[in-house]
């Protein structure tokens, strides 16, 4: 039987970052959750190759990338018609989101507030134009890649990341005037 | 063309900007624990309770060259069997009894049903189907509102 001390510290080096890329892939904090601990079973599943792996952190992004992608697309055809009609509904409301403390000077640029404000501005576009900005910005995949993945034109791509930064930009120009455009 | 307005590039410029100086979100307190707790339930389950993909590989192989040698013996013992048996025709007409009334009911409902439709006017059927298709949607309206209240419930 594997020792499980090495992987308690593997869940805990990775795990800010698992739940970052799920919960703004997925917009909701509770599946974002879910969908972290099976990817962390699923390094679990292949912890020979991974354990001392420089790549594992990289393995570990890809896989909660997939996953995450899997689950939009199962949920996708089901409830396309009424999700933005909701998170529209949910536009007055405001949530209150953690951030870690910052750990380089480059991350002061951003106050706390305005990193508040930031995450839930991308929490509350439409899905498909915060799936594609994160996909674009965070994961640093292109155009091209991101069409491929999500089965859509690159028309909709391109037109899905503008109108996603034209909507954050709306939503944070106070903060956008402070970091200087 | 795909060149972009310099209004557009700034902006891209912009939100790369902003979006990359953002610090990874804290994983809940509780995201840990329950990866740990499932790998220590994993751990206790014998190997025959979890899913045979996670069973060991020798025992994926003998379960698999098992389940051939008795699929294999069974159809090894019945195929000459079945060419000896013979049913009576009495028998073959009680067994058939149940589903040829079935049949009967489901043709004279098939008739009545195109009867039906050939006297009636497009307009009233397709009234009929657009009340059909708003209860269909009505209903998939309201259990995506009961699902969204559970799921922010979570």
């Amino acid at each position: 039987m594997t020792d499980p001390a090495p992987f308690e510290s593997f869940v805990l080096a990775y795990q800010d970052m698992v739940f970052s890329t799920a919960s703004r892939l997925l917009g909701n904090d509770a599946e974002a959750e879910d969908v972290a601990q099976e990817a962390f079973l699923r390094a679990w599943n292949h912890w020979e190759n991974l354990a001392g792996s420089p790549t594992a952190g990289g393995w570990l992004k890809t896989v909660t990338r997939n996953l995450c992608l899997n689950h939009l697309e199962r949920y996708r055809a089901r409830w396309k018609m009424f999700s933005d009609l909701a998170r529209e509904d949910d536009e007055g409301e405001a949530r209150e989101l953690d951030f870690a403390a910052p750990d380089t000077l480059d991350q002061n640029l951003l106050t706390r507030d305005q990193r508040v404000l930031i995450e839930t501005a991308l929490q509350k576009l439409p899905k498909d134009q915060r799936v594609a900005l994160v996909l674009y910005h965070f994961e640093d995949m292109d155009y091209a890649d991101i069409a491929k993945h999500l089965r859509v034109s690159l028309g909709k791509v391109k037109t899905d990341i503008f109108r996603a930064r034209e909507a954050l930009q709306k939503k944070l120009q106070p903060a956008r005037e402070s970091v200087g455009v | 063309m795909n060149e972009r307005h310099p209004n557009e590039e700034r902006l891209a410029d912009w939100a790369d900007r902003t979006l990359k100086q953002l610090p990874a979100r804290p994983a809940p307190a509780t995201l840990a624990p329950r990866v740990l707790a499932r790998l220590a339930r994993q751990q206790v389950v014998p190997w025959h309770r979890k899913p045979w993909m996670n069973w060991p590989r020798h025992f994926q192989l003998l379960s698999v060259l098992l389940f051939a040698g008795i699929v294999g013996s069974v159809a090894g013992l019945l195929l000459p069997s079945l060419d000896a048996m013979s049913l009576s025709a009495a028998t073959t007409q009680e067994w058939v009894k149940p589903v040829s009334t079935t049949m009967g009911v489901l043709s004279a409902l098939g008739n009545a049903a195109s009867l039906l439709l050939r006297n009636t006017h497009s307009w009233v059927l397709a009234i009929v189907l657009g009340v059909l298709a708003s209860l269909y949607f009505s209903c998939l309206g309201l259990g995506a509102a009961c699902w969204r209240i559970v799921a922010n419930t979570r």
